[in-house]
């Protein structure tokens, strides 16, 4: 043969490695498209510094009261309700138009048409996303913080039957699929939340801490019990559902209110079916944090119910979403790799399941309950349409 | 039901724990408590401050009858323990309710096990066994105060143990 071809001299196959060059293009051309403004920045500053002067105009602040009001400090610290009763700061707009990084409460107006418009900031009414109790859920958030590497007495897991610790990790495993998504959904709004409203972006950013640090622990708890079990493909779905949620709101409520409410008694359940001291810490430390969650949730549906300028057809459109919602979270909660580990925990072993089951039918009524007392706080009746049974489906009951 | 809260006094400020056996039912075991839980604050501050009103009612705590008290947590502190009226109050976000005999096994189960009760005796377990044990509230966003803070509940309970108890 002729030709000299050998397989160490063949070109390598394209890998799989994500091709870099077109996104570079359009960020250059992008760049280049506004090569006057960066053109015109930048000489003016030049002109500026050349000549060896300064502009000063920051220095200005009448504008917005500078130094005549100083925030007081409260027992908490100086949070953010403190600062917010300095005039020009707290009042949040209806509608932010702002959709740049401008801190609210600085001096921004003479340089609104200088800043770029951040298109990704489309969530522009306060009552889709705001909740009157978000500023003090803030900063709990941050006085309640919790370490799962140092705070959980991982030396006195102990041994426990076979049954119990597969139970033990099956829970752990799905607990910590969940998380994931709890954490996806706030970080997937976050970027779209007006600098306006910082609170609810402040919020929000402990709730994607709280869901790391949920997934870390229970990710923890499976390895340190024997290993991470299975998957659940009827919670991906749901998880999925929640993700791909058509607004804010609509989605707060499938993860903050129904979602999470239930999580919260799972978390509830655990501590009560826990067979170890440090189970019992793990699940007592996470309710804490899913609480903070539900409380944003409940009063979030309830600001928009409240503040919407057409009340029936935002509830219409809200019951339509929750007939879905409620059938989602049924399909998720239905489970074996969910309602099986709990009912083996609740019975004390794999042969007293049938006897779990019984109990957490019982438990069941009490977190369904719980959801409805939750949307009628948000001024939210689903209890003629709630879609969820208020009985457990399970055909075993050994209870009379 | 006549308001009883006026009859009593209004409210009591927390004072160091006296030496020797407290009674519970009282509001000297109470006052005991907030005194453990401030000799014990770095906890209580590593575990982040509480912002709520809670109520205990011991439905046959005085000689038989209800007797209650409540606790107002403000961020590290309880600025107040009072003797309150033996149904909840409109000002306490929830209430634990509970016969004396529970309350009693267990603050003897958290003493025997110094603090570390067993798994049927924490407050959260024994909220799941309605109606051995309830915890009420106004509406379920007050109720949920309870699991926001539970695990400062729960050390504060468990700090009882540090307290020479004897039932009546």
């Amino acid at each position: 043969m002729g030709v000299d071809v050998t397989v160490d001299k063949l070109k390598p196959l394209p890998g799989d490695a994500p091709d870099n060059a077109e996104a570079l293009e359009r960020y250059e051309r992008d760049f280049q498209s506004h090569g006057q403004v960066w053109g015109e920045i930048l000489q003016k500053n030049f002109e500026r510094l050349s000549k060896g002067s300064y502009s000063l105009h920051w220095m200005n602040g009448e504008a917005n009261g500078w130094g005549s009001q100083k925030p007081k400090i409260s027992s908490r610290g100086l949070t953010y309700n403190d600062v917010n009763r300095v005039k020009g700061t707290g009042e949040i707009e209806e509608v932010s138009t702002w959709k740049s990084f401008a801190p609210r409460g600085s001096i921004r107006d003479p340089y609104k048409n200088m800043m770029p418009v951040l298109e990704s900031y489309d969530v522009m009414h306060k009552y889709d996303v705001w909740s009157d109790n978000v500023s003090p859920l803030y900063e709990e958030a941050k006085a309640r913080q919790w370490n799962a590497t140092r705070d959980i007495p991982w030396d006195e897991l102990g041994d426990i039957p076979e049954d119990l610790a597969k139970a033990s990790c099956q829970l752990s495993t799905f607990l910590s699929e969940v998380e994931f998504a709890a954490g996806d959904f706030p970080a997937k709004w976050l970027y779209r939340i007006p600098q306006d409203f910082l609170e609810v972006k402040s919020f929000l950013a402990t709730q994607i801490m709280d869901e790391a640090r949920h997934q870390e622990v229970f990710r923890k708890r499976a390895l340190m019990g024997g290993g991470l079990m299975h998957a659940s493909p009827g919670f991906e779905w749901a998880l999925k559902s929640i993700l791909d949620a058509p607004n804010h709101v609509m989605g707060t409520f499938l993860l903050n209110l129904l979602g999470e409410g239930l999580v919260l008694s799972i978390f509830r359940s655990g501590e009560m079916i826990a067979k170890t001291h440090t189970d019992k810490e793990i699940f007592r430390l996470c309710m804490q944090d899913e609480a903070r969650h539900v409380s944003y949730g409940v009063l979030q549906f309830k600001y928009y119910l409240d503040n919407h300028p057409n009340r029936p057809q935002a509830e219409e459109e809200l019951h339509r979403f929750a007939d879905l919602g409620e059938q989602i979270i049924l399909t998720a909660f239905s489970e074996a790799t969910v309602t099986e580990p709990v009912a083996i925990l609740l019975g004390g072993g794999l042969k007293h399941i049938d006897a779990g089951m019984d109990g957490l039918g019982k438990l069941w009524t009490v977190f369904i309950e719980e959801y409805l007392q939750r949307c009628d706080r948000a001024g939210f009746n689903r209890r003629a349409r709630c879609t969820i049974p208020a009985q457990f489906p399970w055909g075993g009951m050994i209870a009379a | 039901m006549p308001d009883i809260k006026n009859e009593m006094p209004v409210a009591a400020k927390p004072q160091a724990a006296p030496s020797g056996p407290v009674l519970f039912t009282s509001l000297a075991w109470f006052e005991a408590l907030v005194s453990v839980m401030r000799s014990n604050a770095a906890r209580y501050e590593h575990l982040g401050y509480t912002d709520c009103v809670m109520q205990f009612i011991i439905t046959d705590g005085n000689a038989g009858k209800p007797w209650s008290v409540r606790l107002t947590f403000d961020t590290y502190d309880v600025t107040e323990v009072a003797l309150a009226n033996p149904v909840r109050e409109d000002i306490s976000d929830f209430a634990f309710e509970a016969p004396l005999s529970v309350w009693t096994a267990m603050i003897e189960n958290i003493a025997r096990n110094h603090g570390k009760p067993d798994h049927e005796y924490t407050l959260n377990y024994l909220s799941m066994r309605e109606p051995l044990f309830t915890v009420s509230a106004e509406d379920q966003l007050r109720r949920d105060y309870f699991f926001r803070y539970n695990q400062t509940m729960q050390q504060m309970m468990n700090d009882s143990h540090h307290i020479e108890t004897r039932f009546s």
